[in-house]
């Protein structure tokens, strides 16, 4: 079998055991069925739109239309790309073997920046796929000119994701790259996220395109990126206009070239040097007297836990995260304004906010303090009671919450008594019955693992600990504006931690 | 009613039992460790050595019986026992994004052992261990012997009265293993003692006063090497009574393993 074949083979094994692994394969296959059918009825009507749109030759919209598209869809690319990059280049553990193999590097780096390019393909896939297959069936054959867009665009994200980290790990370092590209994708989704609510706070704020003018000008005919211009030439392989897919595979074969001949030396030796002179780096202080602090049992442990949060910031990240993809919905409860209820619902939305990223926030700390503990036997060996252990961490746990939240929750008191106070006396319930509900459910994992599904513990009792921040900001919000619907979240949270409770 | 400091062994063990499942780890397992002693735990791979060990270190409970550290019961008095105990597992215990001296703040921490005599003692171990130049250096960048050197000077700084260690000499270089030897030795000939679990002959042979070997859980010879030469031999064939002077703790081992 040649190199390049058998490395391909191996990466998409190892990729597909990777993914099963997390996730049931016929969950995987279900979820991915679900995905593709749902975008096939929400693209079914654009399809039809684009039916009348698609003439000889393509209107400027049609193809204004189809960058918009691919240069909305590069950005998720690239941070997959980069997603798949670090797990190549860091998570595996199988470049020294590769590349202690007679395989040149160049064909071990070749194959795997194709892995990341089918990765990114999948992904993508699920959007762009099914506005071919609907284009076939509603007798628009122009529309299989997506697949050939995926490809390219599939080999372009993998390249530049590729190219990203590892300038990252020249600039910054193997360990500070990999955490700050994890970042960099994370922050990516986040983006498009809230990107995608924009049009939804623009129109009900009444924004208009004349706004924008100024910005549309040079879009204009005669001007520099006037849809006739060349600049738009590879976009046009989106309706399988023949020179456009020429152009668009030519450019991204081109580049995934220049990428495998430029960078695979940096990916064979630069990676493996990086991470092996981390440590030599470091700023060596010349002190030479050792002053201890130790202080009490307790002390040490809660300096220990939020020592070892603070260096990490991958894991600072992760916890922000949690809290991040809540924003949008929180947008929308604070600034659903259809006439003036913006300052009616400010202050109970404001006191929900913060309970259920308060909870939120605790939850992922107690994961970190509990779940991510690295020597749990010297705890136990050592001769603090455990439970004392335990107590202390989940100080650990839910101090920083309470410390940033309290104050928050205070001044809302002063200016709204009602949101304030349920503020002030929810919101560190919630956190209290998170950290509770991590206790009974023990489990152990590897810092990097903590935020993944196995890194989790028992699943039911997760999910239960993920429900509890949502039902008492929903008892914080009914009690913020004075409703006895507040009873009902309550009963629920009641009932989620009983039952957590059982299942410990 | 405290436990006589002399009259007490270091460790005593006492009709241990623990069942993982169907299968019986430790199978009424008792033994004892007298004070200023260096004792091997031997025995072929699962078969209870460091379940036992974990049940003295207070990480497992026994299902039944006993472990006594200078006569404090693991079970009843676990803070008495854990106080004068030092347990160090064949994967060190240690967290990756701290350094070595706040890795050992952070240890004689939990044993509470005051700032004054932590430093001095800190300073000392890292100095003896050859880790000294990388006092400011993550753990995350150490190499396996490193980690294991920091994982004894954790397990030292407290100044334990009693050691048990599980496979001390995984990943150690030459230089290292002798290192830790000598410690070990010096540790024992200070009137205290030192329980270890070993694949390595030659170290059981060589260090330890006296020998346990166990197979499915249970102990099933214990003495010098001279005592064991002498089980093997009457429980073996007459023939080989003549070469039984000659005969490594190796051929011993394995005799008395392949009979129980």
């Amino acid at each position: 079998m040649r190199p390049l074949n058998l490395l391909l083979r191996n990466e998409v094994r190892v990729r597909w055991r990777e993914l099963t692994g997390e996730t049931k394969a016929s969950t995987l296959l279900l979820t991915g069925g679900v995905i593709f059918v749902v975008a096939h009825l929400i693209l079914y009507s654009v399809a039809r739109n684009l039916r009348g749109l698609l003439t000889t030759p393509l209107p400027p919209e049609a193809v204004l239309l189809a960058a918009m598209v691919v240069l909305a869809l590069l950005p998720f690319g690239v941070a997959t790309g980069i997603n798949h990059s670090v797990a190549a280049l860091f998570e595996r553990g199988d470049l020294d073997l590769l590349n202690a193999s007679p395989i040149g590097s160049r064909t071990v780096f070749a194959s795997r920046v194709l892995a990341v390019a089918a990765a990114v393909f999948v992904g993508l896939g699920l959007f762009l796929l099914p506005l071919a297959s609907i284009g076939v069936m509603i007798g628009v054959p122009q529309l299989l000119g997506a697949v050939p867009t995926l490809v390219s665009l599939s080999v372009t994200s993998a390249c530049l994701g590729m190219l990203i980290t590892l300038l990252l790990v020249r600039l910054l370092g193997a360990r500070r790259a990999r955490t700050f590209s994890q970042v960099l994708a994370a922050l990516t989704g986040l983006v498009l996220v809230l990107a995608s609510q924009l049009p939804n706070l623009l129109s009900r704020r009444g924004a208009s395109l004349e706004s924008v003018a100024p910005l549309l000008r040079p879009f204009e005919p005669g001007g520099p990126l006037a849809p006739d211009s060349l600049v738009w030439l590879p976009f046009r392989s989106m309706f399988l206009h023949p020179l456009g897919t020429i152009t668009s595979l030519a450019l991204a074969a081109l580049l995934y070239w220049a990428t495998v001949v430029v960078l695979h030396r940096s990916f064979a030796y630069g990676v493996g040097q990086e991470a092996t002179t981390i440590g030599s780096k470091r700023r060596q202080r010349e002190d030479q007297r050792v002053s201890l602090h130790v202080g009490s049992a307790r002390g040490v442990l809660l300096r220990k836990e939020w020592k070892l949060i603070r260096r990490d910031p991958f894991l600072i990240s992760q916890v922000l995260m949690q809290s991040a993809y809540l924003l949008p919905a929180l947008f929308v409860l604070l600034f659903s304004d259809s006439d003036s209820p913006f300052r009616t619902n400010l202050y109970p939305g404001a006191a929900t906010a913060l309970t259920v990223l308060g909870g939120i926030t605790a939850s992922s700390l107690a994961r970190i303090v509990f779940v991510g503990e690295e020597a749990p036997d010297l705890l136990r060996a050592s001769p603090l009671p455990w439970q004392q252990v335990q107590r202390t961490k989940a100080l650990a746990a839910l101090l920083p919450v309470l410390v940033v939240a309290t104050p928050l929750a205070l001044w809302l008191l002063a200016i709204r008594p009602l949101p304030g106070l349920a503020a002030l006396v929810l919101m560190p319930a919630a956190c209290l019955a998170v950290v509770q509900m991590r206790i009974w459910n023990p489990a152990t994992a590897s810092r990097q693992d903590l935020f993944k599904r196995r890194g989790g513990g028992d699943p039911v009792s997760t999910i239960l600990e993920s429900l509890v921040p949502v039902a008492v900001s929903g008892a914080t919000y009914f009690f913020a504006v004075g409703s006895w619907w507040a009873i009902v979240p309550l009963a629920v949270t009641v009932a989620l931690v009983a039952v957590a409770h059982a299942r410990r | 009613m405290q436990p006589q400091p002399e009259a007490v062994p270091a460790l005593e063990l006492r009709n241990l039992k623990k069942r993982f499942g169907s299968k019986r780890a430790v199978d009424d397992l008792s033994l004892t460790v007298r004070r200023g002693e260096l004792y091997a735990l031997l025995g072929p791979n699962g078969a209870g050595k460091t379940t036992t060990l974990r049940m003295v270190a207070g990480l497992l409970r026994p299902d039944a019986g006993d472990a006594f550290v200078l006569g404090h019961s693991i079970d009843r008095a676990p803070a008495e026992a854990k106080r004068r105990l030092a347990f160090l597992p064949d994967e060190p215990l240690l967290y990756a994004k701290l350094n070595p001296l706040e890795y050992l703040e952070f240890v004689a921490g939990l044993w509470n052992v005051p700032s004054e005599r932590a430093s001095a003692r800190a300073e000392e171990l890292l100095k003896w261990l050859g880790l000294w130049t990388n006092r400011h250096d993550m753990v995350e960048t150490f190499s396996r012997g490193m980690k294991q050197k920091l994982g004894l000077a954790g397990g030292l700084i407290h100044d334990p009265e009693v050691m048990i260690l599980d496979e001390p000499l995984t990943g150690l270089d030459a230089a290292a293993a002798r290192e830790v030897k000598d410690l070990l030795e010096e540790f024992a000939s200070s009137g205290r003692s030192v329980v270890l679990t070993t694949h390595i002959m030659e170290i059981a042979e060589r260090m330890a006063e006296r020998i346990g070997i166990i197979s499915q859980g249970r102990l099933i010879a214990e003495g010098t090497l001279e005592e064991l030469r002498a089980t093997a031999a009457l429980e073996g064939d007459a023939r080989q009574a003549d070469s039984r002077e000659a005969d490594t703790l190796e051929d011993v081992f394995l005799r008395l393993v392949e009979r129980a």
